[in-house]
C-alpha cells in the first residue's frame, strides 16, 4: 500500500515539476517576448538606434540641466560639459505662475549650444509666442514646484520653502544636429548599444523557441498531472475556487510587483536573475498545486459547485425549489420587478426633468399600482374563499374561474379538482355504507320468509297432541331458538342501521325524567318477576336532555331488558342521574348473575369480535345498538364492570331547562259528566 | 262466515295461515301472487279481508293493492317482511287498514284480522248507537252512562282508575299528557313521587286494548313527554 502510494507521489512531484518548467519557460518567454517585442528590435538599422540613443541622451541631459536650473544654478554648472551629448542642443523656458500670461510672462529662457561652451540667455528677445515653443523636435514639461528634480521625481517631496509653494514651470526642448553623420560614429556609446540590440534580437529569437517548448512541457505536464490525480477531495478541495484563484492573482501580482522593484534598484544582473528565478519558482510551485487541486476537483465532478456561478446558480435553484415547480410564476415576478425597477429608474429621471410631470406621472402609476394590486387581492380572495368552502365540506360551489390570470386559474381549477374528488370520495363512501346497510337489510328480509315458516308450523306443531314427552321438549328448543333468529335478524338490520348512521333522528327536547318514570312504569312488573328492586334516584324533577325520545327509549329499552336478563335473582337495581359539565348522565347499576369475564369493549363491539361476546340468549346486539344510537344523537354509552358489577353510564347533551312543556297549550279538564 | 283470501308466494305460509285461521272458524282463498289475488277477489264477491305480502313476483303487493282499491272497498292486512318504518308507510298510504310484520306472532295476527274483519262487518251493517252518550276513537267505543268500553265491538273490562285515564285521553285524541297532568286531572292532587303509578296503569291500559301493547294503535307512549290517544277519526 505504501509503495503504490509512495509510487504516485514520486509521479505526482515529477509531473508537477514538468508542469512547473512548461509554465516558467512559457510565462517567462512569453512576458520576455512581449516586452522585447514591444522595443521593435528586429528591424533595427544603425541610423534609427543612434536616433534613438540621442533621444535618451538628451532626455538625461535635460534631467541634469533642469536640476541645476531648479536648484538656481544656472551660471554655474556642477557637471561637466564632456558629459553632455556633443550633437545636441538645447532649449529651456522656465514660467512663474506669478506672472501674467497675457504680458511676457516668461522670465528665464536659456539657450545651450551643442559644445555647451557657454550658455546664452535671451529673456528679453523670448516672446512667448506659441511658435517659440516649436523649436525643437522633441521636448518635456514639467509643471513642477522647485526643488530637486530627482526627488520630485522619486515624489520624495514637495515642500522646498515656503515661497515657492507654487514652482515654477519648466519646458524644455532639445534638437539633434541636424548635419550629423550616423554612418561611422565610432564612439564605445553607440557600439555597446549594437552589441545589445543584436544581442536582445537573439534573445527574442531564443524566447519564441523555448516559449514552444515550455508550452509543450506546460501541456504534458497538465495531461500527465490529469493521470496522477485522484478523484478524493479534501477540505482544500472544498475551498470557493475564487479564494484559490485570488490568492493565485494575488502572488502574481506580488511576484510580479517584487520582479519589477528588483529591476527598478538596477542591481547586478546576476543577482536579479537568481531573485527572479527565484520568485518565478515560488509562484510556479503555488501555481502547480492550484492546478492540481483544480484537476482533483474536476474528477470528483465537484468543480462547479464551490465556484461563484455553482454558488449562484445553486441559490437560484433553491429560489426555484422554495417557489415550488412553479417557476413561471417566479420568472413572471422576477420579469414584473425588473420592468418595475425600469418604470421607476424612469420616472426618477422625470422627476429629475420636470417636477410637475414627474408628480403627476407618480400619481397615475400609483393609481395603477393600486387598481393592480386590488385585482390581484380579489382574485386571491376567491380562490382563498374557493378553498374555504371546499374546507368546511361544500363541495358544490366550485370557485368561478371566469377571467382569471392563468396563475390564479390554475390554482383555483386545481381547488374545483380537489373538491370534485373529495365529494366523489364522500358520495362513494356514502353509497358503500348505503349498499352495506341495505344488503343486510335485503337479505334479512330473505331470512325472514323462511323463518316465518318455521315458526309458524313449530307453533302448529306445539298445538299438535304428540303424546311424546321427547319430541315436547324438542319443540321447546326449535321454539325458542327459531324466536331468537326472530329477533337476532331484527336485531341486525337495526344494528347495521344505526352503526352506519342510517338513522334520521329527531333531535328535540325529551324530559329525561318523565321517560324514566315512563320506563320504570314499563319493566316494574318485569322486575318483579326476577324479584329485583328497582331503586330510581334522580337529581331533579325535570331533566331535559337533547334527544330523539324514540330512539332513546331504545337505549334505555334495551338497558333494562338487559339488566332483566342477567341480573342476579333478588338483588338491588340502581338508576341514577347527574349533571357534569353540561351532559346529563343516566347511570344504570345491576349485579350480574354469572361472572363478567368479559372486557366493556367487546360488549358493544359485537360485529367486530364476536366469540366470547356471543351467548346463547338474545342477540347480543342489544349493547352495541344502544351505543350506537346514542352517538346518534349526539351521547355517548359507556360499560362499567367492577367484579360482578354491570355499569352503564349513558350520556346525554343537557338542554335548557326555560320554556317548560309549552308545545301542547293545556286544554280544558276533562269536563265531569 | 267470513271468507278470507290469503296471498303469498311461499305455499308453506299460505297453508299455515289456512289452519290458522280455518282453526278460528274462517274460510279461506289462497292466491300465490298479485294477478291471481285480484282474480279470485273478482271472482268472488264474499270475501271479507285480505292477507296480502308485499314482496312477490310480477305484480307486488303495493300494485296489487292499488288495483283491489279500484273497486272494492275490502279490508286489507299487509303480511311482510318489510319491516322499515318508510314501508309500514308506504303500506299504509296506499290503503291498507293494518301492517304485520314477518315473522308474525300467529295469535296476534288472528287478533288483528278478527279486529279488521268485526269493524269492516259493523260498517257494513250500520247499526247505529247514536242514542247513546258514546266517545269514538277507531275500533274504542266508551260509554260513559254505562262505563262500557268496547274494542272492536269486543268489550274489555277496566278499573277505576284505567277507566279514567282512558276517558281523559280519548275525551281529547291527539294531546299529549304528561304523567304529572294526568295524576292531578285523575286523583285531583300533586304528584308526589308517584309518576311510575301512571306509568304502570297505562301499560295495563295498553295491555288490555291493545292487540300487541309494545306496538300499540291507539295509546302511544310520546316518551319524554307523557302519552296521548292517536286520533283514528
Amino acid at each position: 500500500m505504501t509503495e503504490t502510494k509512495n509510487k504516485t507521489l514520486l509521479s505526482k512531484v515529477i509531473a508537477g515539476i514538468v508542469c512547473m518548467l512548461g509554465l516558467m519557460m512559457f510565462l517567462g518567454s512569453g512576458i520576455g517576448m512581449l516586452v522585447l517585442g514591444g522595443q521593435d528590435l528586429y528591424d533595427i538599422s544603425g541610423e534609427k538606434l543612434e536616433r534613438r540613443i540621442d533621444g535618451l541622451v538628451a532626455q538625461r541631459d535635460l534631467y541634469r540641466i533642469l536640476d541645476d536650473l531648479s536648484h538656481g544654478r544656472d551660471n554655474d554648472f556642477r557637471f561637466n560639459a564632456e558629459l553632455l551629448s556633443p550633437n545636441l542642443q538645447f532649449r529651456i523656458v522656465s514660467v512663474s505662475p506669478y506672472a501674467d500670461p497675457n504680458e511676457n510672462g516668461y522670465t528665464d529662457v536659456y539657450y545651450y549650444d551643442s559644445d555647451y561652451s557657454e550658455i546664452i540667455y535671451e529673456t528679453d528677445n523670448f516672446s512667448g509666442k506659441e511658435n517659440d515653443f516649436v523649436w525643437g523636435h522633441e521636448g518635456y514639461y514639467y509643471s513642477t514646484p522647485e526643488g530637486d528634480l530627482w526627488d520630485i521625481l522619486l515624489d520624495r517631496s514637495y515642500c522646498y520653502g515656503e515661497d515657492n509653494v507654487l514652482g515654477k514651470e519648466y519646458y524644455a526642448f532639445y534638437e539633434v544636429a541636424d548635419d550629423l553623420d550616423y554612418s561611422n560614429r565610432e564612439s564605445d556609446l553607440y557600439c555597446q548599444a549594437h552589441e545589445v540590440a543584436s544581442l536582445l534580437a537573439a534573445l527574442t529569437r531564443a524566447a519564441a523557441i523555448i516559449f514552444v517548448i515550455g508550452g509543450v512541457l506546460l501541456v504534458v505536464g497538465i495531461v500527465s498531472m490529469v493521470k496522477v490525480t485522484g478523484s478524493e477531495i479534501h477540505t482544500v478541495h472544498k475551498i470557493p475556487y475564487i479564494l484559490v484563484l485570488t490568492a493565485l492573482a494575488a502572488l502574481g501580482v506580488l511576484i510580479g510587483a517584487c520582479i519589477a522593484a528588483l529591476f527598478y534598484l538596477r542591481m547586478d544582473l546576476a543577482t536579479n536573475i537568481v531573485l527572479t528565478l527565484f520568485a518565478v519558482t515560488v509562484f510556479s510551485v503555488f501555481a502547480v498545486m492550484c492546478i492540481y487541486n483544480t484537476i482533483t476537483r474536476i474528477k470528483a465532478r465537484c468543480f462547479w459547485r464551490n465556484t461563484l456561478l455553482g454558488y449562484i446558480v445553486r441559490g437560484l435553484l433553491k429560489i426555484s425549489v422554495i417557489a415550488g415547480s412553479n417557476s413561471t410564476m417566479l420568472i413572471k415576478i422576477l420579469v414584473g420587478m425588473g420592468l418595475l425597477t425600469f418604470v421607476q429608474i424612469a420616472g426618477l429621471a422625470l422627476f429629475y426633468a420636470d417636477f410637475g410631470c414627474g408628480m403627476f406621472a407618480y400619481f397615475v402609476y400609483k393609481i395603477i399600482a393600486i387598481a393592480l394590486v386590488f385585482y390581484l387581492a380579489v382574485q386571491a380572495k376567491k380562490v382563498r374563499d374557493g378553498m374555504k368552502r371546499v374546507a368546511s365540506g361544500d363541495l358544490t360551489r366550485p370557485v368561478d374561474t371566469k377571467g382569471m390570470l392563468a396563475d390564479f386559474r390554475s390554482h383555483a381549477e386545481d381547488i374545483n379538482n380537489a373538491g370534485e374528488g373529495i365529494s366523489l370520495a364522500v358520495a362513494e363512501s356514502i353509497k358503500s355504507e348505503r349498499m352495506k346497510a341495505d344488503l343486510i337489510t335485503n337479505v334479512s328480509h330473505d331470512i325472514k320468509t323462511p323463518l316465518t315458516s318455521i315458526i309458524n308450523y313449530v307453533d302448529l306443531l306445539k298445538k299438535e297432541d304428540l303424546k311424546n314427552e321427547k319430541a315436547d321438549e324438542y319443540l321447546e328448543v326449535l321454539d325458542r331458538q327459531s324466536a331468537r333468529l326472530k329477533k337476532l335478524t331484527e336485531d341486525i338490520v337495526e344494528a347495521s342501521k344505526a352503526s352506519t348512521g342510517n338513522i334520521e333522528m329527531n333531535i328535540e327536547r325529551v324530559d329525561l325524567a318523565v321517560l324514566l318514570s315512563q320506563a320504570s312504569g314499563e319493566f316494574e312488573e318485569k322486575f318483579k318477576t326476577k324479584d329485583l328492586e328497582f331503586i330510581k334516584t334522580l337529581h331533579a324533577d325535570n331533566i331535559y336532555v337533547n334527544a330523539d325520545g324514540r330512539y332513546l327509549w331504545r337505549i334505555i329499552d334495551n338497558l333494562l331488558r338487559n339488566i332483566h336478563k342477567y341480573a342476579k335473582n333478588g338483588t338491588r337495581v340502581y338508576l341514577d342521574t347527574r349533571e357534569k359539565d353540561g351532559r346529563v348522565e343516566v347511570i344504570f347499576k345491576n349485579i350480574s348473575e354469572t361472572m363478567l369475564n368479559i372486557s366493556p369493549e367487546e360488549l358493544t363491539e359485537r360485529f367486530v369480535r364476536g366469540d366470547r361476546s356471543r351467548n346463547t340468549e338474545g342477540s347480543g346486539l342489544g349493547l352495541s345498538i344502544a351505543s350506537s344510537l346514542a352517538s346518534g344523537m349526539g351521547g355517548n354509552l359507556k360499560l362499567d364492570i367492577d367484579g360482578d358489577l354491570f355499569k352503564a353510564i349513558l350520556d346525554l347533551e343537557k338542554a335548557e331547562p326555560e320554556l317548560p312543556e309549552t308545545e301542547v297549550p293545556a286544554l280544558e279538564a276533562p269536563s265531569e259528566e | 262466515m267470513n271468507r278470507i283470501l290469503v296471498c303469498d308466494d311461499e305455499k308453506d305460509i299460505v297453508s299455515a295461515l289456512q289452519i290458522y285461521l280455518g282453526s278460528d272458524g274462517y274460510e279461506t282463498v289462497s292466491a300465490h301472487n298479485g294477478v291471481e289475488a285480484l282474480e279470485r277477489l273478482k271472482e268472488d264477491e264474499n270475501i271479507n279481508l285480505v292477507l296480502l305480502d308485499i314482496m312477490m313476483p310480477g305484480m307486488d303487493g303495493i300494485a296489487t293493492l292499488t288495483k283491489i282499491r279500484e273497486f272494492s272497498n275490502v279490508p286489507v292486512i299487509f303480511l311482510t317482511a318489510k319491516s322499515e318504518d318508510t314501508d309500514k308507510i308506504l303500506g299504509l298510504n296506499v290503503g291498507a287498514d293494518d301492517y304485520v310484520t314477518k315473522p308474525f306472532n300467529p295469535v296476534e295476527l288472528l287478533a288483528r284480522v278478527r279486529s279488521q274483519l268485526r269493524r269492516y262487518t259493523q260498517f257494513g251493517s250500520s247499526i247505529a248507537q247514536e242514542a247513546k252518550q258514546t266517545i269514538k276513537n277507531g275500533g274504542i267505543e266508551i260509554d260513559d252512562d254505562s262505563k262500557r268500553v268496547t274494542v272492536d265491538g269486543e268489550v274489555i273490562s277496566l278499573t277505576k282508575t284505567e277507566y279514567e285515564i282512558l276517558l281523559l285521553l280519548a275525551k281529547n285524541p291527539g294531546r299529549v299528557f304528561s304523567p304529572t297532568e294526568i295524576y292531578s286531572k285523575i286523583w285531583h292532587e300533586n304528584i308526589s313521587g308517584a309518576e311510575n303509578t301512571i306509568s304502570v296503569h297505562i301499560r295495563h291500559l295498553r295491555e288490555k286494548i291493545e292487540i300487541d301493547p309494545g306496538n300499540p294503535r291507539y295509546i302511544k307512549v310520546v316518551w319524554g313527554h307523557g302519552y296521548m290517544m292517536e286520533d283514528k277519526k
